[in-house]
């Protein structure tokens, strides 16, 4: 009578193991699962605010200031300035655009995505990401090629903010100049300089290696100038 | 740059500078426009170098296209003008 009583009590220890382990594993896949779901709402959001930020919130707080200081330095059209917000406009109506379909399609989801934590904490952190580099000297850079491609090249007032290609490269110095500067000594090249200061518009500096000679293009505005050490070239250089 | 009064220039440099932000296009596509348009001019009979350093306001009031050219013939020279250049660059520019 032992016997069976004994591999009775077994069979339920046994069964009692394995729900106990059923339970335990669907929970820490139901965790693993949560934990995943809410990893890829960070990203997505992260996503979304690095992407709707720079299409947004840089153009607001980087093109706008500078679009105003060109446009008040007399470099850039006025309309250089609306046009900073124009981008900014059309992300506005898009992404409302989206969210509105996404409460008329599936008014549940879009409430809980849009509620919920990880997704708003991604998007914070890659809207902070994207304002970050307003303090990079690196970011600013490239921000400054973007502005310069996208708004410089439309709306400048001169031609030298315009794009120098073809026959607007202007020539530096000509071969014939060189070849006299190249035969000089130094004092012959340093009375040349000096007769050059002469004219309007001429800076002269003296220096260790020879006298250097510059002057100023109001037309674009640039400085320019066989800049030193040499060069006995009578106009200003040309270069775009 | 003259290294003593009575021999000729051992280098030109031609400095051009611009309000920042107002040279177009990648700094590398334009030095090879220049590269190109000055070795034309110049008939390959000098060496030349040619930086294009791009700034941003406020790190940097000027964009610089500085050219160097050099008689030809005396690569070593080219070098050694080179490095002293870089050491005697100023610290500010117009």
């Amino acid at each position: 009578m032992r016997r069976p009583l004994t591999a009775g009590v077994q069979a339920l220890e046994l069964i009692r193991d394995l729900c106990l382990y059923t339970l335990v594993s669907a929970e820490r896949r139901a965790n693993v699962r949560a934990n995943v779901i809410a990893a890829l709402l960070f990203l997505a959001g992260m996503t979304l605010g690095l992407f709707v930020g720079a299409q947004m919130l840089l153009p607001l707080l980087y093109g706008l200031p500078v679009a105003v200081a060109q446009v008040a330095r007399g470099n850039l059209r006025p309309m250089a300035v609306p046009m900073q917000l124009l981008t900014p406009a059309i992300w506005c109506v898009i992404l409302a655009s989206v969210v509105f379909l996404g409460k008329l399609i599936a008014p549940g989801s879009t409430t809980a995505l849009l509620k919920s934590g990880p997704f708003t904490a991604g998007w914070l952190v890659g809207a902070a990401l994207l304002l970050r580099g307003l303090f990079s000297a690196h970011t600013r850079a490239d921000m400054w090629d973007d502005f310069r491609t996208s708004t410089v090249a439309r709306f400048a007032t001169r031609p030298g903010h315009a794009e120098p290609q073809g026959k607007d490269m202007e020539r530096v110095i000509s071969k014939q100049e060189v070849d006299q500067i190249f035969a000089l000594t130094k004092s012959q090249w340093n009375e040349q300089v000096i007769s050059a200061r002469e004219q309007p518009g001429r800076i002269l500096q003296e220096g260790r290696y020879g006298n250097t000679v510059g002057s100023f293009d109001p037309k674009r505005p640039a400085w320019g100038g066989p800049s030193s050490q040499c060069s006995g070239t009578t106009h200003t250089p040309r270069m775009r | 740059m003259f290294r003593d009064d009575t021999h000729p220039p051992d280098a030109l440099i031609l400095g051009n500078y611009y309000p920042a932000g107002t040279l177009p296009g990648p700094a590398e596509d334009l030095k090879k426009k220049v590269e190109s348009q000055v070795g034309a001019e110049l008939e390959s009979s000098y060496s030349i170098s040619v930086v294009v350093t791009r700034n941003s306001p406020p790190d940097g009031a000027f964009d610089v296209v500085e050219v160097t050219i050099f008689p030809p013939g005396n690569a070593a020279l080219v070098d050694k003008m080179l490095r002293m250049l870089k050491e005697d660059a100023p610290k500010t520019r117009p």
